[in-house]
Order: structure tokens, then sequence, then C-alpha cells
């Protein structure tokens, strides 16, 4: 089984072929992650760009894997939060 | 950004990415996208590739096909009025989906979206029309009406050709199949449609709607193969007799019928909206089909009497010989009526010279239609005469009289006292209905006939015409048998006036006698079995019959009915065979016992796959007679008991098992149908007789088909009872056995429950009535070594038994939960496979046991793999659930779990889980809590996110 079908079964749950954008937000993630584990001999790492990259790269892997592990309606309580976040308008009221 | 988008926030990376983060379950998706509601996300979302995959359709291993919702589809639908132009640019990357669904959400978009942004999505719609993904969509007509509105006519034509188009489909397997028609909107929507279509087609081209519409008729005629190209002839007439509305238009073509009255209505509408008349009708003659050329003809008709010019243009169709032909006839008729009346002197002389000059045929076409037509003894030349007489008689009669010039009233006055009325000859064929058989006279006059008269009646009529809706002796045979039936006193007594009629009237005696019996209606039994006698000699071969359905050709069906006859008459009735008689019943049925009927050919043919060998013994005669004799023995005995003379019945006893001992030795009845008729007769014989019985157990229930249709039909037939199961161990022993090594069985009535089965059900029924102990060897031998499934069901159907049964006494259910129990302690200890309580729901909803017992044993059913309540558990798990809340949560997992393809059974369960789940959650037990949580999570996941919900308001309600 290769990278992204791995990836898929554990961020679907099912094994995906196609492109997927979590998919895809969760392998860069785990890139990101991988390559401050594993720093390359030749290869410069910026600690500006880590300090921001990184804890936001471990949001996306905790993300995912909460969404996964914990009960359904848990993810649909946080994703609640989410939602009053992305419905917010300018001046602070949100749509109900 | 419009004013309304500059109210919303513009989502920053992190909090979309977050989002996202979440959404790997497609619930979850679903969840977030059906309720996000601000449109600056659709750009944000887009930058992260959101939309670039939308779900593709799936195809099974059976060859169906599914398809995974796309809720961020859904969520650009719901955008699409606000930021239409994203939202646009996003679907125009998508349309080249082959999904159904994904198609129908971009129809959806389309029709949010402001005409502008939705016309270039006519072209992938018009396409999506033509390979049917959107069969069912109504809707591309509201799109269409909108895009018109807005000027946008090119999108509109697009999307009304896509929809209403009719294109070849595949040619229609078997005989005679024509190939079929396809349009983008299926036929119901097809047809709701058109009429929008139509209104549409004449806003958009308001001078084309008419030239559209024909072509599309003329589609479907090519596409049908109703009409060939160049050969100027289709088959209109005969599936669309009217072009108006009649009831002769069976509506079998409904597309093509749809398409006739829209292209009628609308060049009717352009007529007497002031178009010109040649115009019109030169729209529907262009493409030369008859169907066109006869609705020219109809709207010529309509319009004629309020336009002059209609009635010029219709005249001179009127002068043309070809559309005199039949296949115009109805039209051409119509119109002839309207304009003849009105016509000058010098116009009706005109259409005389053509009518005149008809048929219009060569003299090659006359000659042959006259020698196909030639009577017996007629010259070509008198044929040719009376072919041109009935050609003219029959346009004259179409037109009728109202529409004729005088002269021709006249003659067809006169032609129609030479070749009689012709009733709807405006139509070159007519449908119409009749139910038969017919009797030359009614019942009820029949039923004033004396008893000499009408046995003269029967014996002289004799039918006329052959034609099948004309009276026939079959007619008068029924009509006869209600008769007798009222009658029955009289004419059971007069019987032997009925020897020397023909079988169909003696059949239809007999049979009307036994609906006098069953009626309780007195039969006089004396001289009837004087007269069966006589009968059951009458000469029969056995041989299949052919030919004439309209009398009985051979005497096998009298010598049935009389056999039925005495069956009926061995009844308890006060008007059944007295005792004495019953010897002479004996005499009737001696020769039909060795009938030949029915015959190994017979058998082979009827029998087989095709009837059960039960059902085969009430249609042959052999059998027929068996099962009567057998009825008679009993009889016997049985009034012999009552009179306590137990001499009175040895005679009919002895001769009776002596006959069914020459069907068994020297050499055995072949037939299974006899077999069977043995099967159903087999109690009676046990008690007629139980030591001679015993004595032929080897000749009955032999290791074969017979014994086999002997033994399961007996079990079929009869209620379980203790002395029929002993006289049949031995038979049930080696059926066990062979079924074990993988034999099968032939049962002798075939239904639901095979004989095995039917073995179980009567071991079960005896334990419970305690007819059997509960370490019969039989019944172990039946656990031990019938096939599982059998086992499961058999356990199954005495749940299901009990469930419907009323007042049933403790110590059977007692006895029924011992027995359970015992089964439940050999899956525990696996002894036995857990999928023998597969059937054990039955108990659980039968409501005759207490949920203490069967909880814990249903919670180790359900473990087994194929356990499938088929949606009769919800109810009582949700009525149990306050006893014992963990175990009942933890069956709806199991059941949840194990039932994933279920879609009935599952709907079930899914209703009463908010119940179940709310009296977990409250009961505070950790264990009910926890599989509460699971189940929870195991709907969720599954789509049903609104179960959090509906449980949260459920506690708070109680």
């Amino acid at each position: 089984m290769n990278a992204r079908r791995r990836h898929s079964a554990l961020v679907l749950g099912r094994v995906e072929t196609r492109e997927d954008a979590t998919v895809n937000l969760f392998r860069d993630s785990l890139r990101d992650i991988e390559r401050v584990r594993h720093p390359g001999r030749g290869r410069e790492v910026d600690m500006d760009d880590l300090r921001t990259r990184f804890p936001r790269a471990l949001q996306v892997v905790e993300g995912v894997l909460q969404s996964r592990l914990t009960n359904f309606f848990e993810t649909v309580d946080d994703l609640s939060d989410l939602l009053d976040a992305a419905n917010e308008r300018e001046d602070g009221a949100v749509d109900i | 950004m419009t004013e309304a988008q500059q109210t919303w926030r513009e989502p920053d990376a992190d909090l979309v990415r977050r989002a996202m983060s979440r959404l790997g379950d497609l619930q979850h998706r679903r969840v977030f996208y059906e309720k996000l509601e601000n449109p600056l996300w659709v750009d944000a979302l887009d930058r992260e590739g959101v939309f670039d995959s939308p779900p593709e359709l799936v195809v099974n291993e059976d060859g169906t096909a599914h398809s995974a919702p796309w809720p961020e589809g859904g969520y650009l639908i719901r955008m699409a009025s606000s930021v239409p132009g994203p939202v646009a640019r996003i679907l125009q990357r998508t349309c080249t989906s082959t999904n159904p669904y994904v198609r129908q959400l971009i129809l959806r978009a389309a029709m949010a979206l402001p005409p502008d942004h939705a016309a270039p999505f006519a072209k992938p719609l018009a396409q999506y029309l033509e390979e049917g993904s959107l069969a069912h969509a109504r809707e591309v007509v509201d799109l269409a009406e909108r895009l018109a509105e807005s000027g946008k006519r090119k999108a509109a034509m697009r999307l009304l050709q896509g929809a209403f188009r009719p294109r070849a489909g595949e040619e229609a397997a078997g005989l005679g199949g024509k190939r079929t028609v396809k349009t983008g909107l299926e036929r119901y929507w097809f047809e709701d449609g058109l009429p929008d279509a139509v209104r549409i087609l004449v806003a958009v081209q308001p001078e084309k709607a008419l030239t559209t519409l024909v072509s599309w008729l003329e589609a479907f005629m090519t596409a049908s193969g109703e009409y060939v190209p160049g050969r100027l002839y289709d088959l209109s007439h005969i599936w669309r007799p009217s072009i108006a509305p009649h009831e002769q238009n069976q509506g079998s073509e409904e597309l093509g019928d749809a398409l006739i009255d829209a292209v009628r209505d609308l060049g009717v509408r352009d007529v007497l909206g002031g178009r010109d008349v040649a115009d019109v009708v030169e729209v529907f003659e262009r493409n030369g089909q008859p169907l066109s050329q006869r609705i020219a003809l109809h709207v010529l008709a309509v319009t004629s009497p309020d336009t002059d010019a209609a009635r010029d243009v219709g005249f001179e169709r009127l002068l043309m010989p070809a559309l005199m032909d039949s296949d115009y006839r109805h039209e051409y008729a119509s119109l002839a009526r309207a304009i003849l009346p009105l016509a000058s002197e010098e116009q009706v002389e005109a259409w005389a010279g053509v009518f005149d000059a008809g048929p219009h045929l060569d003299d090659e076409k006359l000659a042959e239609a006259a020698e196909h037509r030639k009577l017996e003894g007629e010259t070509l030349e008198d044929s040719k005469v009376r072919y041109r007489e009935v050609w003219r008689l029959k346009l004259l009669s179409a037109i009728s009289r109202d529409g004729l010039p005088p002269r021709y009233v006249d003659e067809l006055a006169s032609l129609e006292e030479r070749y009689g009325v012709m009733d709807h000859a405006e139509f070159p064929s007519y449908s119409t209905s009749w139910v038969g058989p017919t009797s030359p006279v009614t019942e009820e006059d029949l039923m004033s006939y004396g008893v000499a008269d009408l046995i003269e009646y029967l014996r002289t009529w004799r039918p006329g015409r052959p034609e099948p809706w004309d009276p026939s002796k079959e007619g008068l045979a029924r009509a006869l048998q209600a008769v007798v039936a009222k009658r029955s006193e009289e004419l059971s007594a007069a019987a032997a006036a009925f020897a020397d009629l023909e079988p169909t009237y003696v059949r239809a005696l007999f049979s009307g006698l036994s609906d006098a019996l069953k009626n309780g209606e007195p039969v006089v039994w004396e001289d009837l079995l004087v007269l069966a006698a006589s009968v059951a000699v009458r000469e029969d071969d056995g041989s299949e019959v052919s030919g004439s359905m309209d009398e009985d050709l051979v005497w096998r069906f009298a010598q049935r009915s009389m056999a039925a006859l005495i069956e009926q008459g061995t009844r308890e009735s006060d008007y059944g065979i007295p005792g004495p008689q019953l010897v002479r019943a004996v005499d009737a049925l001696e020769p039909l016992v060795s009938h030949a009927d029915p015959t190994v050919e017979h058998e082979e043919r009827y029998g087989g796959s095709n009837m059960d060998p039960l059902t085969l013994s009430l249609n042959t005669t052999r059998p027929a007679a068996m099962r009567a004799l057998i009825r008679v023995a009993a009889r016997a005995k049985e009034i012999a008991e009552e009179e306590q003379a137990a001499d009175a019945s040895e005679e009919v006893v002895s001769r009776v098992l002596a006959l069914v001992d020459a069907r068994l030795q020297p050499e055995k009845d072949p037939s299974l149908a006899e077999a069977a008729a043995l099967g159903e007769g087999f109690g009676r014989l046990v008690w007629v007789d139980r030591g001679w019985t015993e004595e032929r157990l080897s000749l009955l229930l032999s290791a074969d088909a017979f014994g086999d249709v002997i033994g399961s039909t007996a079990l079929a037939t009869y209620q379980p009872s203790r002395v029929l199961l002993e006289v049949l161990s031995p038979w049930a022993r080696m059926v066990l056995e062979r079924v074990a090594r993988g034999e099968d069985v032939v049962a002798g009535w075939r239904r639901d429950r095979g004989p095995v089965e039917v073995l179980g059900d009567h071991l079960m029924m005896l334990r419970l009535w305690d007819a059997i102990p509960p370490d019969d060897e039989l019944l172990t031998l039946y656990f031990e070594q019938a096939p599982l499934e059998a086992r499961a069901k058999v356990l199954g159907h005495l749940g299901w038994l009990l469930g419907r049964s009323d007042d049933v006494p403790e110590g059977p259910l007692r006895r029924a939960m011992d027995f359970l129990d015992t089964r439940v302690v050999r899956v525990r200890r696996g002894d036995t496979d857990p999928q023998e309580l597969d059937g054990f729901y039955w108990w659980a909803r039968s409501a005759k046991f207490p949920p203490e017992w069967w909880l814990p044993r249903l919670e180790e059913a359900v473990r087994a793999p194929g356990f499938n309540p088929r949606g009769m558990l919800g109810e009582v798990l949700e009525e149990s659930a306050s006893l014992a809340p963990a175990s009942v949560a933890r069956i709806l997992e199991q059941l949840l779990i194990h039932g994933r393809n279920e879609p009935f059974g599952r709907y079930d369960l899914i209703e009463h889980a908010p119940g179940i789940l709310a009296i977990a959650y409250e009961s505070g037990d950790g264990d009910a809590v926890a599989a509460a949580d699971r189940v929870m999570d195991l709907l969720g996941r599954a789509g049903h996110v609104e179960i959090g919900d509906e449980v949260s308001a459920r506690r708070q309600r109680e």
C-alpha cells in the first residue's frame, strides 16, 4: 500500500486513490514534522519559520487523529465551535 | 464584492486548516458544510483544493452503481446566488464528471445562478440529459424557461432538445421486440413537462415552434422503427387509431401519444391564431410520414368550420386518391364530414369523380387483393366487383350519412343491404373486449326448464359460428352447473337421464352437485351412484387432448368431477353418502383407480419443476380416485364407530385396502401424483387399519421419490400427532440420514417450508404438548443430523407460531423455554453453530416470554454473523431497555454492526435507537453508557448525525 493510500485510510477511514484536500493537508503537515525530526545535514533550518510551521503542523495532525479516534459527536461539538468562527460577521455577529 | 458579502468576515488560513483537519469523516463534512453560511469561504476553500475531487461513480461487483455524497458541492449550491462568479468557475471544472449525483448538483447550481452564469451550463446539461443522468430532473424545464425569459434562447433550446428530442435506444429482446426510444426525461416527466416545453418553444421561436415539435415526432417515429424513411408507411393507424382523443387510443406509445397531442394542439392553435393554413399544413406534410399527414387532416377538419382557407386546403386533400386509403380513413372521413356538406355542386362532382375511380389500385394490385379475398365458387371478376363495392361501403360508412351528398346516402343504404352494416367503419381495425365462454341460454331461462326439456335441450343444442365469443357447449355447461347447484335434489334424483349426454354436461352435473353439497343443499345418491359407475367405465386412454377448449373431448374430466363429488359426499353432512351406499361409491371409483391418466408422458410434461405432485394429483384422474377411495373407507369406519357396528364397514374397508394394495404390489404405480394422493390419505389409512398400513411401510415409505412424496405430503397435510409420527419415524430417520449425507428429499407439496423443516415442526409441536419426552430419540436425532438452516428455521418458526397464538398455556411455554435452553447450552459449549439461533428474534417478539429470560439469550444469538431480525426487534428492545439497559444497548450495537446491508432492519433499529440510548444514558450504569457511546459513534459515522439531538430530546422529555 503506498503512502497516499495509507494516509487516506488514516484520515478518511477508507482507502481513497484520488486527491483529497484533508489528506493532502495531513501529508504536508507530517512532512513538515518529519523534516524537523530528521534534519538534513546540508539543509538549512530557518528557526523563525519552524516556530510558525511546526505548531501548525502538529495542530493538523492532532485534529485529524482526534476526529478519527474520539467519539463522533465530540468532533461534532468541535465543528460547531469552528462553524461559529467561520460564520462570524465583521461586527462579531454569528448567523444561527 | 457585493454589499451583502462585505458583512462576512474573511476567513484566515489557520481557521480554514483547523476546520479541514477535522473533516476526514464524510459525515463530519456533512455536518460542517451544511451549516457553513459564509460565502467568502468558497474562494478560501478552493485555494486549498477542497472542490477539486468530486466523488466518482463506483460500480459494484453486481453491476449496480453508487456514489458517495458531496457535501462540499451542496455548500457551493447554497452559495451560488451570493458568489455566482466563483461558484460558476469551480463548477465548470467539474462538468466532466460522469457521476449522476454531481451532475444533479450542477443542475441545481445552474438553477440558483443568475442567467448569465447559468447559460454556459446548458451545453453540459444537455449532454447529461442525452446520457440519461437527469432522467427525473423535471427542473430542466424550469431552467429552460428562466433562460428563455432572460433572452438566453440558444441555451434554453439546447436544454429542451436534450430533454425532449427522441432518439433510438436499444433493440428490445424477444419475439416482436421493437426498438426502445430514449428521451432526456423519462416517460412520466416527459409527459408532465411537454406542455411547458411547448409554451417555452412558442415564446422562444413563435414561427418555428411547430416545426421543432413536428421534428421531435418525426424523430420518435424513426427512432422507434414505426416509420422507415422512403416507405411512406407507418403503423400509427394501429396504435393511434384516432388523432383526436378517442377511447380506441390505447395509449400504448406513451411518448408518441404525448407528442401527437402536443403537435395536434399546436397546429390547431397556429391556424386559429391566424397563421397561414398552407404553411401549417406544409410543416406537417414535409416529412412524408403518414402520421404527420393524418395530423394535418385532423387540423384541417377541426379548423375548417371557422376558416375559409382551411376549407380550401382541406378540399384539396379530399381530392387526393392516396388519402382515401384505409390508413388515413379516420381523419379523412372526419375531414369529409366537415367539408362535404358545405361544398358547392362543382366541388361535390370533383370529389365524386375521385371517389368513383376508387379503389385506387393498379390492375395487378386489385387482382391480387380480389384473389386473396375470393369466396368459394366466385370468379376473379366477381371478386373484383365485390372488393370495389366493399371499399365504397367502408368509406361511405366512415363518412356517415350526415356528411354524404344525397346520392351517396342512397348508395350506402343499398350497399348495407347487400353486405350488412359496417360498425366502426372509420377505423381500419377496432378493439373490443369480451368475457366468456358464452351460453346460448341464460341461467335464469335454464332454471325454468323441466327435467325432460332440459335434457332434450342439452342433447340437441349445437353451436353455430366458431368465433370465440359465440355460444359454446362449455358456456352452456357453466350455466348448467349453476342451475344444478340450485336444483340439486331434483336433478340428482334424475341422474339417470344424464347417462347419454355428452361428457361436458355430465361433468357439469357432478360439479354442480359438489357445489350444492358445499352449500348444504340436498343430494339424492342412489341413481347418482349408478350414473357414476357408468361414467367410470367410459373409455379414455389418458392421451393428451388438443383442439377445441369449448367442450370436453374425453371423459376424464367428468370422471374426475365424479371422484370429487364422492369425496365431497364422504364429508360429514346431512346429505353425504349414506353408509349402506358407500359400497356403491367404491364400485364407481374402482375402474378409475387404474385409469391411464396421468400417463408417464403427462407427468413428465406437467410435473417436475412445473407442478408439485400434490397439485398434479388434484388435476389428474387416478390420484383423484385414490383420494376419494381412501376417504370412503374412513367414512365407512366413522359411521360404523358411530353406530357401534364394526361389521358395517368391513366390506367397504377391505375392498378399499385391496384396491390400494393393487397400486403398490406386485408392481408399484410409478406416479408421484398418485404418491401424493396416498400421502394425503396416509393418516386415514393408519386410522382405518394401522396394522395393514405398517405391514406395507416398506412399499409406501420406500427410500425413493415415491416414499418421499408420501411421507412429506403426510407431514404437510396433517396436524402433528404422536401416532402419525410413530408410524412415520422409520422413514423420518432414513430421511435425516440422507440429508446428513447431502441428499435431497422430494417434497410432495412445495411451499416455503421443505420436508425436513416440516418434520422438525411436528417434533417441536409434539414436544411442546408433552406428547414426546425431552430426550425423544427422533427429536435428538433431528437436532444432531438436520441441516443447520433447517434447525434454525424450525426454532424460528416455533417462536413465530407462539407469537401468533392466543392463550398458550404455561406448560407448553415452559417446555419451549427448556428446550431452547438446551440448544443455548450447546451453542455455549461450541457443540453447535450459533446460527441455529438465527430465528430467535421471533421468540423475543412473541410477547410470550419474560424479557429477563430472552434478553441474555438474544445477546448470545446476535453475535452470530448471519443474525438478521428483519426489522422485528426495535420495538421490543425499546420496551425492555429499562430492565437491562446495558444488555439492550449491546444488542443494538451488534445488530447495527452486523446489519449494515439490511436497510429495512436497520430502519427499524434506528427508529427505536433514541429511546434505547436515552434509557442507557439515564440509567447511570457505566456499561450501559459505554455501549450507548459506541452506538452513537456507529450511528454518527453512518450518517445519522441527528441521533445526538434526538437522544437529548428524549432524555429531556423523560
